[in-house]
């Protein structure tokens, strides 16, 4: 198992971090009643963990005992849709975009089965409601989110909803209105740092605090990839040593070298080879929002700040783009262009 | 004591009308006690309990009156009391017992293609409607006609709502139509022009205040001005946001004292505070010093939008900045803003507007 899931804070009480707001949740539980939640923030900030104590808070040890059941679904159209979802007795945990343009006709029929199996008598937890985790509702279609209007409303009853989203910003007003924000903040250097000391220490390994904050900054706040980072740097070093390099991912490196290539040279040739970097990079399944993203962070390092601007600039356009589009190279490709032509006009400007 | 949840969830059998909006009719106070959000609970009944749209009122209810109702189209923001309206209408018009076989009411989430529109729709327009007994009429006026009420309309594609057209006119001897919507773009014009419209502005403050002291009387909560005016002023006119924030900061607190904080952090909007280190950032001229700022702020997981809206109402108000600089700085927030809702990454679009800014300081042209 993973370091990660296996430190994996389990109840409300062993929370690590934000103590307001599990003081909230803890009321919340206590209280066995539940709003309709939309839980929002960066990624690795611990939004799964949270609603799992949560859930686990409120049901009881009945959350424990998980199955992953495939569904298929007909649409009225006579398609059939699979989708995998983890339930237990008391809540259902489902990615509705899985089911692309048939979402908003997942979301429905699992809520209406929900609403039509409800219990007559209280069941033992107390609680007199399923919960229905939803992830990633902030890539749902805007028809499966007008679609969730209406339903989160009539089947309030005997089901509360948990959006999970990274980017709320999707999310539309009126469902937003419906529920009960929860933002979470990344968790702060010194937050990662400790955590980092601590499960080592339950490995029983000694972290040095100097390694622990370097970790922290190259994982960009985001706690699961410090965790990863951290068991990935014991593997090829059992002793933690202070001075180690933290290894980074691969891809991370490649990126790291396509942008230096193309800072050290701008030419049509050049172009061609980046190109066949990022090809690479996109059969391995890295997603284009994260090189683009990766590519201009590192871009950036090294430049004038009156440079950087420009950078921004053209990138902030470039992603844009991207997701409108379909076919994800030739933003990245035009981005990488534009960069060059840039960097180029500077370089002339400055040496004439 | 029968289950009245159970019968209001039936999903009803694909062949027969979708009636399930009777659940509507389910006083909150009776029956199996079910925690109703407060904005169902106190959901106005009756035509002349929707707080503002006095306009509106009085136009329906002098229709009502005389018995005579156009097609209506209600369209405005979000929570302005829309479909509150359109139920209320109903439930004055008709009585509880004749409601259900005289309203259809559908909604975003009932499939509402061209071909529900042909089939459901068209065969509800076409029933007769019953006589009422003397016992319906008593209370209210049972006018001879039915009503189908599509709740957010603007979902609805442009083939359905052309197919509507022919539907709405044959059909208005034993049928009214109440189209529901946010953007009264989005409906054809064949369609707007064959109804009267009625536009919901967003509540002021003094209307959105005597309502929600009703609730907390009625809830037994206690809040303090302040709060009150806090809610307000976030709601932007919005009073579904308002209760809902209300009751959220209230159930939090477990029933203590909600503060002034607790309601902006409910609300979900990015304090200006939050905003703060960035746009000192911005003022010291220095691109990488906005760039860190910029990576904490997204890192505290505020709606990118939201940080947005916060960030403008400091450029806006801001004595240092010229008003050309401030128009151009603003164009570029809006079109960041749209490229946010299409699913852009945060970071790069604020770094970018924030780069604007920082040129701005500086005094270059944008």
């Amino acid at each position: 198992m993973l370091w990660v899931d296996k430190h994996r804070p389990k109840t409300l009480a062993t929370l690590d971090y934000h103590d307001d707001l599990t003081k909230r949740l803890v009321t919340m539980s206590s209280a066995k009643s539940l709003p309709h939640l939309l839980v929002y923030g960066p990624s690795g900030a611990g939004k799964k963990t949270r609603i799992h104590a949560l859930l686990r808070g409120l049901y009881g040890n009945t959350v424990d005992k998980l199955r992953l059941e495939s569904k298929t679904f007909t649409t009225p159209t006579n398609r059939k849709v699979e989708i995998n979802m983890i339930s237990s007795n008391s809540h259902i945990e489902m990615t509705p975009s899985d089911a692309g343009i048939y979402d908003r006709f997942v979301i429905g029929t699992v809520l209406k089965e929900i609403a039509s199996n409800a219990p007559l008598f209280q069941s033992k937890t107390g609680v007199p409601f399923k919960t229905v985790v939803l992830n990633e509702v902030d890539t749902l279609t805007k028809q499966a989110q007008a679609g969730l209007r209406r339903t989160m409303e009539k089947y309030t009853g005997v089901c509360r909803l948990v959006l999970v989203a990274r980017n709320s910003s999707k999310v539309i007003g009126p469902l937003k209105s419906r529920c009960l924000g929860i933002r979470l903040s990344s968790p702060t250097h010194d937050e990662i740092t400790s955590i980092l000391i601590s499960t080592a220490s339950r490995e029983n390994l000694t972290l040095s605090p100097a390694l622990a904050l370097s970790i922290s900054q190259l994982s960009s706040r985001n706690l699961r990839r410090a965790l990863l980072m951290l068991e990935s740097a014991h593997t090829m070093d059992p002793d933690l040593n202070p001075s180690m390099q933290v290894p980074r991912c691969d891809w991370e490196e490649y990126i790291v070298r396509l942008a230096s290539e193309i800072t050290a040279e701008q030419s049509p040739q050049k172009l061609l080879q980046a190109r066949e970097m990022m090809y690479e990079l996109l059969t391995n399944c890295i997603p284009a929002g994260v090189i683009m993203r990766t590519l201009v962070k590192e871009l950036m390092k090294n430049t004038d700040d009156s440079l950087k601007h420009e950078i921004v600039k053209h990138a902030a356009y470039y992603e844009a783009r991207l997701n409108g589009g379909s076919k994800e190279i030739f933003h990245l490709e035009a981005f990488v262009a534009k960069f060059m032509a840039c960097y180029k006009e500077y370089l002339t400007n400055l040496f004439g | 004591m029968p289950n009245t949840e159970m019968m209001d969830l039936e999903d009803p059998p694909p062949t027969t009308l979708d009636m399930d909006s009777d659940d509507d009719f389910v006083a909150p106070t009776e029956g199996p006690k079910r925690s109703l959000p407060w904005v169902e609970k106190y959901r106005p009944k009756s035509l002349t309990d929707v707080a503002h749209q006095t306009e509106t009122v009085a136009t329906l209810t002098n229709a009502v009156a005389t018995g005579n109702l156009p097609h209506l189209l209600f369209y405005g923001p979000p929570g302005t009391g829309k479909t509150t309206m359109a139920l209320a209408l109903a439930r004055t018009l008709w009585g509880p017992r004749v409601y259900k076989d005289r309203v259809l009411e559908m909604n975003a989430s009932d499939e509402r293609g061209i071909s529900i529109v042909r089939n459901k729709v068209k065969n509800f327009a076409n029933l007769t409607v019953s006589k009422p007994t003397p016992e319906d009429l008593k209370d209210h006026p049972c006018p001879p006609f039915k009503l189908i009420i599509l709740d957010e309309s603007d979902t609805m594609t442009v083939d359905a709502q052309s197919a509507l057209r022919r539907v709405i006119e044959s059909h208005s001897r034993i049928t009214r139509f109440c189209l529901i919507c946010n953007y009264v773009t989005r409906i054809i014009a064949p369609i707007t022009s064959r109804c009267a419209k009625f536009r919901f502005q967003p509540l002021p403050g003094e209307s959105m205040k005597g309502r929600l002291l009703e609730i907390c009387s009625g809830e037994n909560v206690t809040v303090t001005p302040e709060v009150l005016a806090k809610v307000i002023s976030l709601s932007n006119g919005d009073m579904r946001s308002a209760v809902t924030t209300l009751q959220s900061c209230y159930n939090l607190t477990s029933g203590g004292n909600v503060q002034v904080s607790d309601v902006e952090e409910m609300s979900g909007r990015c304090p200006s505070k939050a905003v703060e280190p960035m746009w000192e950032a911005c003022k010291s001229k220095s691109f990488s010093n906005m760039q860190t700022a910029v990576e904490d702020l997204v890192c505290s997981g505020y709606p990118g939008v939201e940080i947005l809206k916060a960030l403008s109402d400091l450029v806006v108000t801001s004595p240092l900045l010229n008003d050309e600089d401030k128009a151009r700085v603003c164009v570029k927030i809006g079109r960041a803003d749209k490229t946010l809702v299409e699913g852009a990454d945060e970071t790069l679009q604020i770094m970018d507007v924030g780069g604007n800014i920082v040129k701005a300081f500086e005094g270059k042209r944008i």
